[in-house]
């Protein structure tokens, strides 16, 4: 089994164990999110999102670019997961500003 | 006494001194506008104040029962902290002060920029809000949690300043929040591409040029090359219609971009003084 990148070989044991299982291992192979809780590697999901946008930051530029030059459509491309991870723990809009 | 009042009492003894100083950290976060908890009290005052720091404590009202208690810090000459007391928690209440802070100006530009307040019933003299925000670009994330408020706050104030007499292309070349472009937006204060372009070419963070690149596309070759606002999307964002879900989504590649350099900077910073630290011991 290959671990994405952003995870590292620190994973406990007992979630490793549970990776093992193929019927699991498909359900998170692309989210590198949840493998960083499931490894142990964070402890809360903001603590997962904020470590795998800090530790992966060329790769999630390239993915970006590559995502505006798609065909998605605008409305589209903002429900795109990594945007909305991008976007989430980016500057507030309106409805959750301070001001 | 709560935690306000108690710095009101710092800044009072140190004024009694005739001690120059500008509070920071999280008293400064609360009077510019964002009410988070904060327990110590950080200040920055001159180097030459420092070596005598301990003396000069001793003789005001916050020592009158015992001396000043040092606590030991890993930054040496550049960062001082004392135990002033113990919070409702049991843990040390500290009274820090930077003495030289890496990612800040000397004392003497600072304090030229402060802005003087009323916090905690006297009158107090605050880091400048941009200082404020450069101080909190460190490796720690409740530090760029603090950023992501104070940018808003900053924006806005910009933003108002115009309506006495401030310049457009002035508060736009420092846009650093979400919200702050949708007011000038609002505002119609980028309708005019003449206010983008002299905002575009005064702005110096790349977070801003993301930002007003989409209504100022013409200059896309005038701007300094960066590696945090690399060619792919400054191609991108001078053809990406302005506020559009591609335009945002660019600008946050591009912060995330920032803030990690920024948290390198720092962390190699704090590297480098431990290193030379050990070598001393």
């Amino acid at each position: 089994m290959n671990l994405p990148a952003g995870i590292n070989e620190t994973a406990t044991a007992g979630a490793k164990e549970a990776l093992s299982d193929p019927a699991l291992w498909d359900l998170v192979k692309d989210d590198p999110v949840t493998m960083l809780l499931l490894t142990g590697e964070a402890s809360t999901v903001h603590e997962a999102e904020t470590k795998y946008l800090n530790e992966n930051v060329e790769a999630i530029s390239r993915m970006v670019v590559e995502l505006v030059e798609s065909d998605l459509t605008d409305e589209e491309f903002g429900r795109h997961p990594l945007i909305l991870l991008l976007r989430g723990h980016g500057s507030r809009r309106w409805e959750d500003s301070v001001l | 006494m709560n935690v306000v009042q108690h710095l009101a009492e710092i800044v009072s003894a140190l004024a009694e001194l005739q001690i120059p100083h500008l509070v920071m950290g999280g008293h400064a976060v609360r009077y510019y506008g964002f009410s988070r908890e904060t327990t110590d009290h950080d200040l920055c005052i001159p180097p030459e104040i420092g070596q005598n720091l301990s003396e000069l404590l001793s003789k005001t009202s916050l020592f009158v029962s015992a001396p000043p208690a040092e606590a030991p810090t890993w930054r040496g000459e550049d960062f001082r902290r004392f135990v002033i007391g113990r919070l409702p928690d049991g843990k040390e209440e500290l009274l820090e002060f930077w003495l030289r802070n890496h990612l800040l100006d000397d004392f003497q530009s600072l304090y030229q920029r402060r802005e003087e307040g009323v916090y905690g019933g006297v009158k107090v003299s605050f880091l400048s809000l941009p200082d404020l925000i450069r101080s909190k670009e460190t490796e720690r994330e409740n530090d760029w949690q603090d950023i992501s408020f104070l940018e808003e706050i900053l924006d806005q104030r910009n933003l108002a300043a115009i309506k006495s007499g401030g310049s457009v292309a002035a508060a736009l070349s420092s846009l650093r929040s979400v919200r702050g472009l949708e007011l000038a937006v609002s505002a119609g204060l980028l309708t005019d591409s003449a206010n983008a372009e002299a905002a575009l070419r005064a702005a110096g963070n790349p977070i801003t040029q993301a930002f007003l690149l989409p209504f100022a596309p013409t200059l896309e070759p005038e701007l300094p090359a960066n590696e945090l606002f690399p060619p792919p999307f400054r191609q991108h964002l001078k053809l990406t219609d302005p506020l559009s879900a591609r335009h945002l989504a660019m600008v946050e590649a591009v912060r995330l971009r920032y803030k990690r350099t920024m948290q390198e900077i720092d962390r190699k910073e704090k590297d480098e003084h431990r290193k030379k630290r050990e070598t001393k011991l």
